[in-house]
């Protein structure tokens, strides 16, 4: 009768909706639908002009593709304690484990700063130092017009919000640009070590990666 | 007559929706996520809940050929509250104006109005079985913005989606006891009579 009809309408609406909503119930949360979208149309990387640690001005885009390497990208600010710390002591390992096992000449990493604006040229040069960052290897650069990193942030799918103590609550993961400058993959970064793209080119053994996860 | 009272009821409901949407304090209960979840999803459905209540009793009778047992008016508001617990429901509606229009009308109409048209018609089993799905799913996704590892929406802080899921465990909480006491308390004591069908 007609409150069975109403029953059933309502139904093939609300599984319509659900399913549009979540891309096919594969993306509950706005973090994964990006995800998904990566993977799948692989994006070319824009040309956003940065400024590396050295203070040389490049297009993103070009600066990445001009070797034939694949880039693992991160976003951090040099003033972090928490988040980006672990990023950093994980990029010294990868790094590390790059020049080992002498990878370096077929995947580089890049740390781009999301606050160009304490993370100036001796801010990003003093992080590089810190961290051992070998130039040929990690590549540390910040945005040159700060105009641009709204747009550079949503394109890596990258949310930053200021929690309004002076720091920043922001998603972290790890971003892998291919050879040909598309961004096809975003890994978590506790997930690196597991994931079938990045995993052979980080820490060799299943200890160092189990010590790297957070409890 | 009643005419003046459903009037005041109407102008009650546009009124309401009227100051949600206004974008100072759209604004105002978008930014925190407790707010956002807790107090403007449920005044939307308040004004959905006027409105229902404004209705003359010509289209009430119509809606109700459509509703038995309020049925289809329990299972509406059960669905629609579910959709709005997506956290990528929650992030793509502070994004795109439509889908935030869209959530607007969905708890008005889905859930407010749809539960003022349907309670009564409903009876004990009908309500048993809509609060016994909906308070637990209420409380397990508050569990969920808890206790899960990640942020769930990119716009909110992770102190906040806590906050949200503690506050939601404790709506759910409250619900489920002022349901079950209804039983041992004032009318609910009392065996239920044989009822006539509800209008």
């Amino acid at each position: 009768m007609r409150t069975a009809l109403a029953c059933l309408l309502l139904l093939v609406l609300a599984v319509a909706a659900a399913a549009r909503m979540t891309h096919g119930f594969s993306a509950f949360t706005a973090e994964q639908a990006r995800r998904l979208y990566v993977q799948e149309r692989q994006p070319l990387l824009p040309q956003t002009r940065l400024i590396d640690a050295a203070g040389n001005t490049h297009a993103l885009r070009e600066w990445l593709q001009a070797d034939g390497r694949a880039w693992i990208v991160d976003f951090i600010y040099t003033r972090c304690e928490t988040l980006c710390s672990v990023l950093g002591t994980q990029y010294q390992r990868i790094q590390a484990n790059l020049r080992r096992r002498h990878l370096d000449a077929r995947v580089g990493l890049l740390t781009i700063s999301f606050d160009p604006a304490r993370d100036d040229g001796p801010a990003l040069a003093a992080y590089a130092r810190r961290m051992g960052a070998d130039p040929a290897i990690w590549r540390i650069a910040r945005v040159a017009d700060p105009a641009d990193l709204p747009g550079l942030l949503r394109f890596f799918g990258v949310v930053v919000i200021d929690d309004g103590h002076g720091d920043f609550q922001h998603n972290a993961a790890l971003l892998w640009v291919d050879a040909s400058g598309r961004l096809s993959r975003i890994v978590d970064y506790g997930d690196a070590w597991s994931d079938p793209v990045l995993a052979p080119y980080l820490a060799p053994t299943a200890r160092e990666a189990a010590d790297e996860r957070q409890p | 007559m009643s005419g003046s009272r459903e009037r005041g009821a109407r102008i009650a409901a546009i009124a309401l929706f009227a100051a949600l949407a206004a974008p100072p304090v759209r604004a105002l209960l978008e930014a925190d996520m407790r707010l956002h979840m807790l107090v403007q999803f449920p005044l939307l459905a308040a004004a959905g809940a006027l409105a229902a209540a404004g209705l003359p009793s010509g289209w009430r009778a119509a809606i109700a050929r459509w509703n038995r047992h309020g049925i289809a008016g329990l299972l509406c508001a059960a669905l629609t509250s579910t959709f709005w617990m997506l956290p990528k429901a929650l992030d793509d509606a502070l994004v795109e104006p439509w889908l935030d229009a869209a959530k607007f009308v969905s708890l008005g109409l889905g859930v407010g109005f749809a539960l003022a048209v349907s309670w009564r018609p409903a009876g004990l089993i009908g309500r048993g079985v809509f609060l016994g799905n909906l308070l637990p799913m209420l409380a397990v996704a508050g569990w969920l913005y808890l206790a899960a590892p990640l942020r769930l929406c990119n716009a909110y802080l992770t102190g906040q989606q806590q906050a949200t899921g503690t506050a939601l465990i404790a709506a759910a909480l409250v619900a489920t006891l002022a349901w079950l006491g209804g039983f041992f308390v004032g009318a609910g004591a009392r065996p239920a009579a044989p009822r006539a069908p509800a209008g």
